[in-house]
Order: structure tokens, then C-alpha cells, then sequence
């Protein structure tokens, strides 16, 4: 997966998320997103071929999974835009 | 003189913790405890604070991922995965967010953390968002 286009997507689509991108020599990226003032986190980790979407609210240094994982950058994009959507 | 012995030891018995509190004998059980995850990771900073300073940043590394698997192990209830998901139990970095940087320092990221392994053996871990230091130990190197 190619970090730049995927976030290229993300910031058309979604600016209002101030996304900011991190990106590994791995292949694996971050982007750290804001949505409704809560803070998320999209994962791309090639090793486990895992792209995920979390809640920044993580309070160990270390590896916890991922609150939901995705098969297509599709079904992330679907799932960004129904947080975005979701009522107070 | 045998009743004597015998009194004693039934009071000693009866006096002390009993198992699972605090005694020798509760040690068992106290493995088998599962604990918060918050106080896990005290648990695993204060026994990387207290080991002996790493050398290099590799050892600093395997001295808190060692340290990590067997706190989990012990009181997270959780099973290692092979493929760690969100089980609820805090697993080493992932390889592919572990840089090397010229100098040997090992830098390793997570959603909420950068964490550094200086050359020496030094550790720090900052939160992403608010840059404030949340551990550090200096290195024997």
C-alpha cells in the first residue's frame, strides 16, 4: 500500500480530520486523524497485512491490536465517514 | 515438651497470612492474579528500573520486551497470540515501526508513544501528543 496516495485520499476526502501521516522505511504509516475532537489513529502494518482504525487512547508504549481492522481501504473509508456522521 | 512444640506450631499456623495473601504460599496464586492493565505497566517499569542498566540499545530493547512478555504472562490472563490482535494484552512493538538510526539508537512507535533506545543503553518514552517524558532510565553504556 502506498503510504503517500493513501493519504493523498484521506486529506481530499477527509480535511476536516487534519490528518497528519507517519510513515516507516518498513512500508508501515500512521495517520493520526481528529474526529468530533476525539483523537484516532489508522495503522497500516505490513507484517500482519493490517490496516486498522483506533481511538488514540492507548496508554502503554507498546503493540494492543487495533480497535477495527479493514480488508479495503474502502470499508475504512465507510467506516471514517460513519464516525464523522455519528450524533453527540 | 512435644505439646509445647505442638501448641506453638498450631498458633504459628493459625497466626499467619493465609494463602494467597502474603505469605511464601500464596505465591502460586498470586501468578495466577490477573491484574488491570495500568497497573501491569507500572509493574514493567518499575522492574526495568530496577534491573541493571543496559548497554547498548539492543539489550535496553530485549530488557523491556522481556520484561514486558513476563508480566503479561503472569497477570493479564491473556494467552500470548501469535498474531496479536486487541485481546486486551500489551505485546512488544511491531518490527515494522522499529527504526535504527545511524548511531545504533532504536527508536520504536506506537499509536500513543515514541519510545527511544539510546546507544547506551538508555531508555525514554514520550506520549506522542503531549511530548512529555512518561519513563526514562539512563544507561549503563
Amino acid at each position: 500500500m502506498n503510504s503517500k496516495n493513501f493519504f493523498g485520499m484521506i486529506e481530499s476526502r477527509f480535511p476536516e480530520t487534519t490528518p497528519r501521516l507517519t510513515v516507516f522505511p518498513s512500508g508501515a504509516f500512521m495517520i493520526d486523524l481528529t474526529i468530533r475532537g476525539n483523537s484516532y489513529c489508522v495503522e497500516y502494518l505490513p507484517s500482519g497485512n493490517l490496516l486498522g482504525l483506533s481511538k488514540s487512547e492507548q496508554i502503554s508504549p507498546f503493540f494492543e491490536g487495533v480497535d477495527e481492522s479493514f480488508k479495503t481501504v474502502e470499508q475504512l473509508e465507510a467506516k471514517i465517514t460513519e464516525i464523522m456522521k455519528q450524533k453527540e | 515438651m512435644t505439646r509445647l512444640i505442638c501448641v506453638l506450631l498450631t498458633l504459628f499456623f493459625l497466626n499467619g497470612p493465609a494463602m494467597g495473601e502474603n505469605s511464601d504460599f500464596g505465591r502460586s496464586s498470586l501468578a495466577a492474579k490477573t491484574i488491570p492493565k495500568a497497573e501491569r505497566l507500572g509493574m514493567v517499569y518499575d522492574r526495568v528500573t530496577g534491573a541493571p542498566a543496559a548497554t547498548t540499545a539492543e539489550e535496553a530493547m530485549q530488557q523491556m520486551h522481556r520484561t514486558l512478555d513476563a508480566v503479561e504472562d503472569a497477570y493479564s490472563g491473556i494467552p500470548r497470540a501469535k498474531n496479536p490482535g486487541l485481546d486486551g494484552r500489551m505485546y512488544p512493538a511491531q518490527t515494522d515501526r522499529i527504526i535504527t538510526g545511524a548511531d545504533g539508537t532504536l527508536t520504536a512507535t506506537s499509536r500513543g508513544h515514541v519510545t527511544t533506545y539510546g546507544p547506551n543503553g538508555s531508555i525514554k518514552v514520550i506520549d506522542r501528543k503531549t511530548g512529555s517524558v512518561v519513563f526514562q532510565k539512563p544507561g549503563g553504556g
